[in-house]
């Protein structure tokens, strides 16, 4: 009885393992945009949702990500939102460590000049009237701007 | 007017050897002396150029012998102005960087520039232009190597502006061989976009832009246009854009536009639709592609017309058992109807939707059963009473020949 408890503990170890959701490296120049099907090519741009399963939603820009979650709230709801930082190539944010700004001066993938910092950091030189936006804030934004329906 | 600039030759007075690093200062130095209207002429040699700010109306001609060395730092040209005119040189090796757009040559703000004759070679951006209007760029040699695979920038970009030309450009080795993004009215001809590691053309709410004539091949994704309408694309190639993700044509929210004309060869899918309204899809010609078009139902009244399909694995396939679109008079060398009265429509409809395609989207593993028997028994028994394929998805007018 005793090894049984042992052995399915284990087992279910083993199985909760196997579902994370942590952020899974993007192919750049093969992986396409859950949303809007384009190569994603800009790492400084690149988002994902990492659903309950573990599955990884890639996006080329944090404005798809938005309009996707807009579209897809049952998948967006238990996800953990990852933004690249747009200063350091390679590094994911989670969103709860994120802070998304909107700068018309900054040639987003998609147009619409999102892009992410880590929480509390400057804003780069040479971008400016920048505008701090809260997550809800920024799924508005887009779907009113691209006009997304459900 | 004219003037002469030489790098080299001891002899003259003024002169500078080729390698010269005083090159920038004497090129920076002349366009300031010069007045505008001014034709500046290079003698052969090396030019070190970085940052070189022309607000001045003045031509640069490099006579076809002259190099403007940017030495992999920065910008190499840098255009505001009006009426400024560059060509016959080389420029090469602009810096690349993660937060700059680095460009062989920027144009920004500007209006009235032609730049033709040059060739630019590994460059991070080759020609960038934004907020400028009535911009010129035409029988350019853009190429840029391989090496700098995930930080290579696009040979030809625009951003914000009106009234762009590009003609006759041979353009390999960059991210997007041309790019356009809020550019009103373009005509884009005669280029020869191949080997780009993203698409070979791209656009995107870019309204009223033409596209004649043009080659685009083995780009690793192809062509995207999207998000646009109006657009004309006519006589273009579409070539060997193999593998997943490809498409030779990809139209997203593409609206009121033309595909008139174009050939697609070799795709793993010719043209990939969705979302697209009212785009008129007539006398192109799809050679051996693996889906020829690949329709999907979230767009509205489209017409697929007197097209040619030849030796395609899935002449059409879609995600929908409603047929939105229209499809008449092509030809597909997958039908096999007849004609007795031979007036050279085929007297029974043609369905283009293969059952297999259905089972091979679900399970791309069964594309091994391709040609077995039962996948043959299985096409033709739902040809002939369609039960999971699109009911109305029919050509009623099938050609019997192909259609010149």
């Amino acid at each position: 009885m005793k090894k049984c408890l042992v052995f399915s503990t284990l087992v279910l170890l083993l199985l909760s393992a196997c579902i994370s959701q942590d952020p899974k490296e993007i192919n750049l120049h093969t992986d396409e945009c859950a949303y809007c099907k384009m190569v994603i090519s800009d790492r400084q741009f690149a988002s994902q949702l990492v659903s309950d399963k573990g599955k990884s939603y890639p996006f080329d820009s944090i404005e798809c990500m938005a309009a996707y979650a807009y579209q897809t709230p049952e998948i967006a709801e238990n996800a953990k939102i990852y933004t690249a930082d747009f200063t350091r190539r390679g590094e994911w944010l989670l969103l709860e460590n994120a802070d998304i700004y909107h700068a018309d001066s900054v040639p987003s993938p998609m147009g619409l000049s999102l892009f992410a910092l880590p929480r509390q950091e400057a804003v780069p030189a040479g971008i400016e009237n920048q505008e701090k936006m809260s997550w809800n804030e920024t799924v508005n934004f887009v779907v009113d701007r691209w006009n997304v329906k459900r | 007017m004219c003037m002469l600039l030489i790098p080299a030759g001891a002899a003259a007075q003024n002169s500078l050897s080729a390698t010269d690093s005083l090159g920038l200062s004497d090129l920076a130095m002349t366009i300031e002396q010069a007045d505008p209207g001014t034709t500046i002429f290079l003698e052969p040699g090396t030019y070190s150029v970085n940052d070189l700010l022309i607000e001045k109306s003045v031509t640069i001609d490099g006579q076809n012998s002259a190099v403007l060395d940017i030495g992999s730092e920065g910008f190499g040209l840098i255009l505001m102005g009006e009426n400024i005119t560059l060509r016959n040189f080389e420029i090469k090796d602009s810096g690349f960087g993660f937060m700059d757009d680095y460009a062989a040559i920027l144009v920004e703000k500007s209006n009235n520039i032609l730049i033709e004759n040059l060739v630019l070679t590994n460059n991070f951006f080759g020609i960038f232009v934004a907020n400028s209007e009535s911009v010129k760029v035409s029988n350019n040699r853009i190429i840029s190597n391989a090496k700098r695979q995930t930080t290579s920038g696009n040979g030809v970009h625009m951003w914000y502006s009106k009234d762009v030309e590009v003609h006759q450009n041979e353009i390999t080795g960059h991210r997007d061989g041309i790019y356009l993004e809020f550019v009103e009215g373009s005509l884009i001809t005669g280029n020869n976009v191949y080997s780009n590691i993203r698409y070979g053309l791209h656009f995107m709410y870019s309204d009223d832009c033409s596209y004649i004539g043009n080659e685009f091949r083995n780009n690793i994704s192809g062509v995207a246009v999207m998000y646009t309408k109006n657009v004309v694309m006519r006589h273009n190639r579409f070539v060997q854009n193999w593998g997943a993700n490809r498409y030779g044509l990809l139209l997203k929210e593409i609206n009121d536009s033309v595909v008139q004309f174009n050939r697609f060869d070799t795709n793993s899918v010719a043209i990939y639709s969705e979302a697209s309204n009212r785009v008129e899809i007539e006398q192109n010609e799809f050679y051996n592609n693996g889906t020829a078009i690949r329709m999907m139902a979230n767009g509205l009244d489209n017409r697929i017309e007197r097209n040619n399909f030849i030796g395609n694995v899935f002449e059409v396939s879609t995600n929908s058992r409603s047929n939105p679109n229209h499809y008449e008079g092509n030809y597909w060398s997958q039908y096999e109807g007849y004609d007795l009265n031979r007036d050279g429509v085929g007297d029974v409809e043609h369905r283009p939707v293969r059952l297999f395609s259905l089972f091979a989207e679900r399970n791309p593993m069964s594309l091994i059963m391709l040609r077995s028997i039962m996948a043959g028994l299985l096409d033709t028994a739902e040809r002939v009473f369609p039960v999971l394929t699109p009911k109305n998805l029919v050509d009623p007018k099938p050609a019997m020949e192909p259609i010149q």
